[in-house]
């Protein structure tokens, strides 16, 4: 599959501030891309980069091939953005804010966009500056995804939103990836993230230090095995297999975290007698958070980034 | 409905196209919705503007029905040192109509566009990003370039239908008032005026549009506030005090002072000049805008120490979060009172000179000493000040309504804060910022009094000069009371709308001979002569309950009312 997004080494720092580094990522055509980080990660810093908002200290940023500074416009044509901070007209209804974004755009299906407002649950006729949190947001999909774009740019799109329009929302992005359309999801809700992305990336203070498929990500992370057996074993064997930590015995089971292949394991067990086996794939969350445990620290504090950029 | 058309995504019926009204007045483009935005106050502004020319137009055509008269009041006028004639410039042709309107009503209408544009402009591209609606824009199909110059197209549309009515007016009270034989003016005459008030209540939101992308929106309002005043005050005394006659060139108002058409006289290079720059503004900011990032700048905010000052409560807060403004006009006020006052010995030999002025003076000000800092600070800086302290208290009124128009008050309320205590303790907080303002002002004044010798009794000015406070107190009362009966977003404007509409009451029904009850009304008639030791009493007793009393009804006003709404 093309690639539609794909950056290469992208840097931006906000002069002493850090922004992102060296950032590479391949984006295909017909999935969906989850980008995973903590608040301040550089998630907000990727995307605007990506669409021209601002531009790169260093490194390169590609949009269906196309440089990112040189034609913004061509990309923005078949891109459908929602951002993550923002605010609209306060005198404009709801009908009138997407209205408006329907003619910028030029092309727009009006039945489809009725049938976003529908499937949203949103009240068009009120002004914007009366709707709740979760109603703006509403209005801020429908914008974005009005005019069916080739490339669909999400910035935490969920906020706000109940769990019934959190579930319609869903289904528009599996119908655009059945289209053949690309999403680009940003996002701190990871079972989110890992409900409806196909790959995943997670960024730390800047950097990627994940990419892979959510399958992917989850098996590289450590398994966590019991094994029961019908009498007490001896637990020193099962330590120095290749991969296995965390190990506790608790008279006749033992418990350990199992990174990589399992098969030495269920061996070594077959020597016993076993009573049952249980092993347990971790989430995403639990990838993520040990992601963050493992660089020996939690999310990243402020300092070192500057305010308010995701 | 249009034909069915291929949609972005390749099938379905797309959307009109929209027609040309929406393109140009509505929704239809960043164009329209630009000007959509801006007509409003656009046909407000034209309004006020044609009921100002018509309204004096009418007046001096009563009273000076005839050539003679009208000759023998220019003859007046223009014996008077030009300390005297105000602050609106060389008096063209005054014996015309057309040529009284130019000098006493219309060379101050670039101050009050000017203060529209700056807002506006300072705001156009700025205050999406502030907001957080320009990410949504500039993600449209349209280059940066083109939605800057789409914006500031629809801004200058705006501008030129509020122009276009002052143009209408301007013809048609010439039509109907100008009687004598040298009043009628040709449609070229009013266009050519038009033109140059165009492009002077442009200058300032062009350098504001231009200072944007560097500074965001408030320091753009301060760069345009500067321009505009700066320039108003450079031109005002330019051809009374050597220091600002030696800044004339800065001043974009002294440079087209030539051109008034409708007074016979032309200056087209001046205007052509200063509309260039305009442009060049214009564009500086458009690129600048297309080329930089897209966030908030955050360079050129005065900041205050953080700490437990300013994080005690409602009212160390609400200070801490006015200060810095109140310092910043402060600075440029008190700036404002240093240059004026450095001026008192060289009014004072000049005026020496010509003792049949100072006799006819000395009919007016009988008990007061003309020739001295305090005669020359009340003729020359009292009534130009009053107007520079009444915006500054709009801003700051301005900064309060924020609180509940950002919805940080939701979550001030939401701890054991009263709405009434939160009222009165950020009243409060707007009030000491104005006197905080006025200190500056005043230590400005005695600083380059002190350095003359006509200095005469310092402590005296500084009193004097305090009552612009006051009566700054006053109006932010006002703006409060509204912004706390009504809503917030009223506060600032209404503060804004009436000290204006008390200073043009005052500069223009004088003129004109409304009398004196109706002068009356204006609230700056009832200061006194403070800077010369006379004091209006009740007036400023009056200003004072305005004062608390708007920050009492301010506090009514918020224990009723929804809040965020």
């Amino acid at each position: 599959m093309p690639a539609v997004i794909e950056t290469d080494k992208l840097t931006k720092s906000y002069g002493p501030y850090r922004g992102i580094v060296d950032v590479d990522l391949t984006v295909n055509e017909g999935e969906i891309f989850g980008f995973l980080g903590p608040n301040g990660a550089g998630k907000t810093t990727t995307i605007r980069v990506l669409l021209d908002l601002i531009r790169p200290t260093s490194g390169t940023a590609h949009v269906f091939g196309i440089e990112t500074s040189a034609d913004p416009v061509a990309i923005h044509r078949r891109v459908g953005y929602l951002p993550g901070e923002w605010n609209l007209y306060d005198r404009l209804t709801g009908a009138e804010t997407i209205r408006y974004f329907a003619n910028l755009r030029g092309g727009v299906d009006a039945a489809y966009t009725a049938r976003l407002v529908e499937r949203l649950d949103l009240d068009p006729t009120r002004r914007f500056r009366q709707y709740s949190r979760g109603n703006k947001q509403k209005v801020g999909l429908v914008v974005a995804l009005q005019h069916k774009p080739d490339l669909l740019i999400l910035d935490e799109p969920t906020a706000g939103l109940d769990p019934l329009v959190q579930q319609a929302f869903n289904e528009l992005l599996f119908e655009a990836r059945a289209d053949g359309r690309t999403v680009f999801l940003s996002s701190h809700i990871i079972s989110e993230v890992e409900r409806t992305c196909d790959r995943v990336a997670i960024i730390r203070e800047g950097r990627i230090v994940r990419l892979d498929t959510v399958e992917g990500v989850r098996a590289l992370a450590a398994h966590e095995v019991e094994l029961r057996f019908a009498a007490p074993v001896s637990a020193a064997p099962f330590e120095s297999l290749d991969g296995v930590s965390n190990l506790v015995a608790e008279g006749r089971t033992l418990r350990m975290l199992v990174t990589g292949p399992i098969a030495p394991i269920v061996r070594l067990a077959g020597q016993h007698e076993l009573v049952d086996f249980v092993s347990r794939e971790p989430s995403l969350e639990e990838v993520f958070l040990s992601e963050y445990a493992a660089q020996g620290a939690g999310p990243p504090p402020g300092a070192g980034r500057r305010p308010a950029e995701g | 409905m249009g034909a069915a058309t291929r949609t972005a995504a390749g099938r379905g019926v797309a959307l009109p196209e929209p027609g040309l009204g929406d393109r140009l007045f509505g929704l239809g483009s960043v164009f329209g919705k630009t000007f959509r935005d801006s007509r409003g106050t656009a046909l407000l502004v034209g309004m006020a503007v044609a009921g100002i020319l018509v309204v004096t137009a009418a007046s001096v055509a009563a009273e000076f029905a005839t050539a003679a008269k009208r000759l023998a009041f220019a003859a007046q006028m223009q014996a008077l040192p030009a300390i005297f004639q105000g602050m609106l410039g060389d008096m063209i042709g005054i014996d015309r109509l057309g040529g009284f309107l130019s000098w006493r009503s219309i060379n101050f209408l670039p101050i009050i566009l000017g203060i529209w544009t700056v807002v506006a402009m300072s705001g156009l591209l700025a205050g999406e990003l502030a907001r957080g609606s320009l990410d949504f824009l500039a993600t449209t199909p349209r280059g940066r370039l083109r939605l800057a110059l789409e914006k500031v197209g629809g801004y200058l549309l705006a501008l030129l239908v509020a122009v276009v009515m002052f143009a209408v007016a301007v013809y048609l009270s010439i039509a109907v008032f100008g009687t004598l034989p040298e009043d009628p003016v040709g449609v070229d005459a009013v266009l050519g005026h038009a033109a140059w008030l165009y492009i002077t209540a442009l200058v300032p939101g062009a350098l504001a549009f231009a200072a944007a992308p560097f500074v965001g929106r408030g320091g753009a309002l301060a760069v345009g506030g500067i321009g505009l005043f700066g320039s108003f005050l450079i031109s005002g005394y330019a051809s009374s005090i050597s220091i600002f006659e030696t800044l004339e060139p800065l001043s974009y108002l002294a440079l087209t002072a030539g051109h008034r058409p409708i007074a016979g006289a032309w200056d087209w290079p001046s205007v052509i000049a200063i509309a260039a720059i305009a442009l060049v503004l214009l564009a500086l900011g458009a690129v600048a805008f297309a080329r930089r990032d897209l966030i908030v700048p955050s360079g050129g905010r005065v900041t205050l120490p953080t700490g437990p000052l300013f994080l005690a409560g409602p009212f160390s807060r609400s200070l801490g979060e006015r200060l810095p403004a109140a310092l910043v006009w402060g600075a440029g006020l008190g700036l404002f009172g240093l240059l004026i006052s450095f001026s008192v010995d060289e009014f004072v030999d000049a005026l020496s000179g010509i003792p049949q002025i100072v006799e006819l003076i000395r009919q007016f000000f009988p008990d007061a000493d003309i020739l001295s800092a305090a005669g020359f600070l009340q003729l020359a800086f009292f009534s130009e000040a009053i107007l520079f302290i009444s915006v500054a208290a709009a801003t700051l009124v301005g900064g309060w309504a924020s609180d509940e128009g950002e919805r940080r008050l939701e979550l001030v309320l939401s701890a054991p804060v009263a709405r009434a205590g939160w009222a009165v303790r950020s009243g409060v907080a707007v009030m000491i910022g104005i006197a905080v303002m006025t200190a500056m002002l005043v230590v400005g004044v005695v600083l380059g009094t002190s350095t003359q010798a006509a200095a005469g009794n310092v402590a005296k000015v500084a009193a004097g000069v305090s009552v612009l406070g006051l009566y700054a107190m006053a109006l932010a009362g006002i703006g409060l009371a509204v912004g706390g009966l009504v809503r917030p977003g009223l506060a600032a404007v209404t503060t804004l709308v009436v000290a204006l509409g008390f200073f043009l009451w005052d500069l223009i029904g004088s003129i004109v001979g409304l009398p004196d009850e109706l002068l009356d009304l204006a609230l700056n008639r009832h200061l006194g002569q403070p800077i010369l030791g006379q004091y209006d009493w009740p007036g400023m007793a009056a200003c004072a309950l305005i004062a608390v009393g708007g920050v009492a009804l301010c506090a009514i006003g918020m224990r009723r009312r929804d809040v965020g709404q």
